[in-house]
């Protein structure tokens, strides 16, 4: 009889907790602090839209001098008034907070399609254990779709992917050192030798002394582009996740591959980087291809439409970003016009 | 359930990975046969350690077999001289390594200002990882050698036993210190499952808990909010972001302690209490007894004794203090903010001394308890602080309000917990520990208590990521 009342008490502690926890407004007051306010956008538009874009930086990203700042998923709405296309975006997030987003939308809900971005950058292990992780794995707690008080006790418990920024870097150099590639002109198989050269030996400038800014560019394009994505990847296993969801929630899913600088990336370091980038939107075709409408962006985009110049980045001026809206308007139509 | 399958990189004991390591040891020990649970205990002690950075564990296993092979060279050998010179070299092997780690960056770093200044060259710095707890375990492991030097303790034969007194997991990486006499003792006991364990534990864990995700981690939010911004902060916050520093550290070291103390409980090992409710001081010297005791002791009976404590003129008694102060903030970190704030503390030990002594001045308790309070705050700014500069920043933060800084407000749940936890320390001071407090309270008030930790937990946790202070040393 004790240990009923005590297994009532806990229970009744719990439910309280829980309801506590959300009326004190401390549920939001986390939503907050741990940046997951896409929890809000999301739940809002589930009921509204019928479209909703999932996408990173690349989606609002506007150069200083742009006619228009409207963004991506915004483009793309305009081109298509008869449907409600909304878009789902914030620094920084891949996969796995699409993965955590998408779980969300349960039936009823008015969204049918799902158009997700894929950023090949996110793919490289510098995305991968970047020094945001932590936060952004932490906020995946909050998109889940447990009671509050469940979210709260496993943000306390730090069961998310808290790994120090040492371990981080420690983990990248030794990817830069044990993932192996093959290249077609060179004799670089990894990124710490292929980096390490491109450092020593240097690019020369107009007058063929070493470029510092120009070699420092080209250092940051091989550790960010300069892998091979197999189905190990953490990313493919989300991606994988979202194929799985869109089916279970019976959603039609888009990929599409965003426009890459190919053109940088052979200037500064030759034809094999933009090989090996080519060899991994295949692959991706090859696995998504049937599984979701898929579309490749990669070299859609010339040089002068990316607004970064000292990093390798996915963000475009207006005209790139109206191209990439226009690529997807036109497979959103030919979809439309196959499953719907 | 994806958060079971997550990447484990540490587990301490406010991760979900230590909710399942925890259960998981405890079953495999007691399910041993008694004479292998050391056996248990160590492979968990090292899997403990090995989930921050595994080959550290390899300095550990080198010290582990040092201290253990010289402690019986101590023991056989027969001539002082022999005896001193296998001290001695126990002593550079712990401290070397500590130097190592913790102090070779410090020392190059002031090294390479002056070859800057004179040569126009410098040395590369150190920037090697600090292995967690090694100021800990060092300490521990030279209390063993020395013990054993002076014949006070028998060296340990079993290497097993010895190797887990070191690594033994609730404290190896922020104490409490143990002395071989009292861990090594219990470690050898093979007490069997008792439910009486767990309920020693359960509560012990619970506040431990409530000290760090609810008092620590809160008031540490806000410290690291207004001390993030120092410049553009009203003097106010600057004031309660001080104040809450020392509350934040206070209740990360305690409840880590006392989470600590929770899971050895539960294998039926008792660890030393670390504090006594310390804010509940009448003076600094007051204080020192019950703040970080372990610590405290350890500088006591190897280092201030040794110096001849109190004996001798008052200005050697003083010195001896100061050097203890000063080492001891040497201890928490290489900087010279670390040097001044043990320094400042041995300045206000030796003059409550003064006052006590040749004036007979006695403050009122709870005059005493504020002032203490206030002093330790203070105190810790240079602590908190990575130099002395942004001490003297802080400080200049708040005599000199910023011009149109905005009030940062605390948390009226954070107001409301601190007064919970204020009455519940005003209760329970007297019995000077919380195993004391509880066995002493009626068991209905007991109940409420854990029912509101419980709750408190689940609603009024910290979010921000931020481990446990002292793990740094």
């Amino acid at each position: 009889m004790r240990y009923i009342v005590y297994i009532l008490s806990l229970a009744g502690i719990v439910l309280l907790a829980d309801q506590a926890y959300v009326r004190l407004g401390l549920y939001h007051d986390d939503i907050k602090t741990c940046n997951a306010e896409l929890l809000y956008q999301l739940d809002s538009l589930k009921n509204t839209a019928t479209v909703l874009y999932f996408g990173e930086s690349s989606n609002f990203t506007a150069a200083g001098q742009d006619s228009s700042k409207h963004s991506i998923s915004e483009i793309l709405a305009e081109m298509h008034p008869e449907q409600s296309i909304r878009g789902i975006s914030k620094g920084a997030i891949h996969a796995s907070t699409f993965k955590a987003l998408i779980n969300r939308i349960d039936a009823p809900s008015t969204v049918k399609t799902v158009i997700v971005t894929m950023n090949l950058r996110s793919f490289g292990i510098n995305w991968i254990e970047s020094e945001l992780e932590t936060n952004l794995s932490r906020a995946e707690i909050l998109y889940s779709n447990y009671p509050p008080v469940l979210k709260k006790f496993l943000l306390t418990f730090k069961a998310y992917d808290n790994t120090p920024l040492f371990k981080r870097n420690d983990i990248i150099r030794s990817h830069y050192k044990g993932d192996k590639f093959k290249l077609s002109n060179q004799e670089f198989t990894s990124v710490y030798e292929w980096d390490k050269q491109m450092y020593d030996k240097g690019l020369p400038d107009a007058h063929g002394n070493k470029d510092p800014e120009k070699t420092n560019i080209a250092c940051h394009f091989i550790k960010n582009y300069a892998f091979v994505i197999d189905e190990n990847n953490p990313r493919v296993r989300d991606f994988d996740a979202i194929v799985a969801l869109c089916r279970e929630k019976n959603l039609n899913l888009i990929f599409h591959v965003l426009p890459e600088n190919h053109e940088r990336a052979v200037e500064l370091c030759g034809t094999d980087l933009d090989e090996l980038m080519r060899q991994n939107v295949t692959f991706l075709k090859n696995r998504y291809g049937k599984a979701s409408f898929f579309i490749s962006n990669y070299d859609l985009l010339p040089d002068s439409v990316f607004i970064d110049r000292e990093w390798p980045t996915e963000h475009y001026s207006f005209s790139g970003r109206y191209s990439v809206a226009r690529r997807i308007s036109e497979s959103l139509i030919s979809q439309t016009k196959t499953r719907l | 359930m994806a958060f079971l399958f997550i990447r484990a990189q540490q587990v301490f004991f406010n991760t979900i990975q230590y909710l399942v390591f925890l259960p998981v040891v405890l079953l495999l020990y007691y399910v041993t046969i008694p004479r292998y649970r050391w056996a248990v205990l160590f492979i968990a002690s090292c899997v403990f350690y090995m989930y921050f950075i595994p080959k550290y564990i390899l300095c550990l296993f080198f010290l582990i077999i040092v201290d253990y092979v010289l402690a019986l060279k101590i023991d056989a050998a027969e001539r002082p001289p022999r005896k001193k010179l296998f001290l001695i070299l126990s002593l550079v092997s712990n401290f070397g390594l500590l130097f190592y780690f913790k102090y070779l960056g410090f020392f190059t770093e002031t090294l390479n200002t002056v070859l800057l200044d004179f040569f126009g060259k410098h040395i590369s710095v150190s920037n090697e990882v600090l292995p967690i707890g090694l100021s800990f375990h060092t300490f521990q492991s030279v209390s063993y050698v020395v013990d054993v030097y002076k014949g006070k303790q028998k060296p340990e034969k079993h290497l097993g036993i010895y190797s887990t007194y070191v690594l033994f997991f609730p404290q190896m990486v922020a104490g409490p210190i143990e002395r071989f006499s009292t861990l090594g003792h219990e470690l050898k006991k093979t007490a069997s499952f008792s439910f009486g364990f767990v309920k020693k534990a359960l509560p012990l864990f619970l506040i431990g808990l409530f000290y760090k995700a609810v008092i620590a981690d809160n008031c540490g939010e806000y410290v690291n909010q207004t001390y993030a911004s120092l410049s553009s902060q009203h003097s106010l916050n600057v004031l309660i972001a001080v104040v809450f520093f020392s509350i934040q550290i206070y209740s990360d070291f305690f409840g880590y302690s006392l989470m600590a103390q929770a899971s050895a409980q539960l294998f039926g090992i008792r660890l030393v209490d670390n504090f006594a409710f310390p804010f509940f001081s009448r003076n600094i010297i007051g204080f020192w007894k019950k703040w970080h005791i372990s610590l405290t002791s350890w500088f006591r009976d190897y280092v201030y004794i040794p110096l001849g404590g109190n004996r001798g003129t008052f200005l050697k008694y003083a010195f001896n203090i100061a050097l203890i102060f000063s080492l001891s903030g040497l201890w928490h970190g290489a900087g010279i903010n670390f040097i001044l704030w043990g320094f400042l503390h041995a300045l206000c030990y030796i003059l409550t001394l003064l006052m006590m002594k040749q004036l007979g001045l006695r403050l009122p308790a709870i005059l005493g308890y504020v002032t203490t309070f206030i002093l330790v705050a203070f105190i810790f700014v240079f602590f908190r602080s990575g130099s002395i500069s942004e001490s003297i920043a802080i400080f200049q933060q708040i005599l000199l309000p910023a011009d149109g800084a905005s009030f940062l407000p605390v948390s009226i749940m954070l107001c409301v917990n601190l007064l919970i936890l204020f009455f519940i320390e005003l209760l329970a001071h007297k019995q000077l520990s919380y195993s004391t407090f509880l066995s002493k309270n009626p068991r209905p008030a007991n109940t409420v208590l854990f029912l509101y930790l419980l709750f408190a937990i689940l609603v009024f946790s910290g979010v921000d990521n931020l481990p446990f202070i002292y793990f740094q040393f």
